[in-house]
């Protein structure tokens, strides 16, 4: 068998949808839900469990090579407007005549903090920081080819999300909008270490980002207009996110990417799902739409007076 | 760590039952509607149980002066359906803000309107 070869945009297209912590919140009326590619910005008891995706991966001419992952997530409170998310997940990468590269991916911890929500308009604010943990997951060859970085990265981070409720217009107040923008910052630069041109195991800076799209028809029925739709139609939020990321440092062996991944999400009172479509944004990214699915539970719903709550409040 | 995943499972076993956030379900008036006929109340039925005395419906004309009875009620005992009595409604158009403090004390909050027609 003939081992992978790692092409550079791997890691950095894979990174495209590693690294989320998905949950969801209230800005007065407007929920914001869960999305799947990029996080959002609340802080709240929640787990995605699981998250899997297929995503055909760029090549330079020879066969498609396919990631399948399952990601699992789980977010915690500690007060009530910050907490913690854990994420990691096992991946699969197949290409046709080539041996099956498998392993864990490397684990992310996210702190973050909600200092701001405006019920009035809406909106809500957050900060936060990711650290992502090199050589907590397959490493070596094999995390190589399954795109794991060899150091570890820190990735100050900003979310929002506004709701459309301030509009004139009465069905637009159904659109919400979510972001994130980050710098993540390598803990072990890159470079050159050798007259041969070889490289350490270092990684560059990158800016990354994301912004989700999403109309709610359970707001456009509870305040806007009821249709008498079914109960199902009225769960249903129908978006569209967009992630990226582009290397900030010299040397890298990145490219900047684009990643956008329309879908529906279902939200019922105490669970969620979500299916989107994955479509590479330019050719460094890929040139086949995959595809990510994820199942999601709300723990303060499910279990407020545990698990739903914060840990100041266990005592 | 990197079983830290596990630990959601863990706590599914150990859990107490399920309520959730009371999200409204349907409104009468429906929201956004138009009626010929003033209602004698506005009721709203909310996807969970609420807690009536943590939770209220305002209604407001145009000038957004309130105009029910302040009287937030059950209907029918019925823990889902909350309402607020009203006196005869001249033509025109109302806004409803409500809130809500489901059983397991999530809140939750909406404004809709629906006119009466002259």
């Amino acid at each position: 068998m003939t081992r992978f070869t790692t092409p550079a945009a791997l890691a950095a297209a894979a990174s495209l949808i590693a690294s989320p912590a998905f949950a969801h919140g209230f800005a007065g009326p407007h929920l914001f839900v869960s999305t799947l590619i990029i996080d959002d910005p609340n802080v709240a008891d929640e787990a995605s469990l699981p998250t899997l995706s297929w995503q055909p991966q760029p090549n330079d001419g020879g066969p498609t090579m396919n990631l399948y992952a399952a990601q699992f997530e789980f977010d915690k409170r500690i007060t009530e407007n910050f907490g913690f998310g854990i994420n990691d997940g096992y991946d699969w990468l197949t290409q046709p005549g080539n041996k099956t590269a498998n392993g864990w991916e490397n684990l992310s911890v996210t702190l973050k903090y909600k200092p701001y929500v405006s019920a009035e308009h809406e909106f809500m604010l957050s900060v936060g920081v990711v650290e992502n943990f090199g050589r907590t997951g397959a490493n070596g060859t094999n995390g190589a080819t399954l795109g794991n970085d060899d150091s570890s990265s820190t990735v100050p981070t900003i979310y929002f999300g506004k709701g459309f409720g301030d509009l004139p217009i009465g069905w637009a107040r159904a659109f919400a909008i979510t972001g994130e923008f980050g710098y993540q910052i390598a803990n072990t630069k890159l470079k050159v270490i050798d007259s041969a041109g070889d490289y350490n195991n270092g990684t560059w800076n990158q800016w990354t980002g994301g912004l989700s799209l999403q109309y709610s028809i359970r707001y456009l029925s509870a305040q806007v207009k009821d249709y008498g739709l079914p109960e199902f139609i009225n769960r249903l939020t129908p978006l569209v996110e967009v992630s990226w990321s582009s290397p900030a440092s010299r040397p890298n062996q990145g490219s900047t990417q684009y990643l956008i991944a329309p879908g529906i999400n279902y939200t019922a009172t105490d669970y969620a799902w979500g299916i989107e479509a994955l479509i590479p944004g330019n050719k460094q990214t890929g040139s086949h739409v995959g595809v990510i699915a994820q199942f999601h539970l709300y723990f303060d719903d499910l279990f407020p007076h545990t698990l739903g709550k914060p840990i100041v409040e266990w005592w | 760590m990197r079983y830290a995943h596990l630990l959601p499972l863990a706590m599914l076993c150990l859990a107490s039952p399920a309520f959730a956030h009371a999200f409204l379900e349907r409104a009468s008036p429906p929201v956004g509607s138009e009626i010929p006929v003033p209602p004698a109340a506005v009721t709203i039925t909310f996807t969970e149980g609420v807690e009536p005395d943590f939770s209220t419906i305002e209604v407001q004309n145009a000038q957004g002066t309130r105009v029910d009875k302040a009287d937030p009620h059950l209907v029918g005992g019925e823990q889902t359906k909350l309402a607020v009595d009203l006196p005869k409604l001249p033509p025109g158009q109302y806004t409803v803000i409500w809130h809500a403090t489901s059983v397991d004390t999530h809140k939750t909050e909406g404004r809709f309107t629906f006119s009466v027609s002259p």
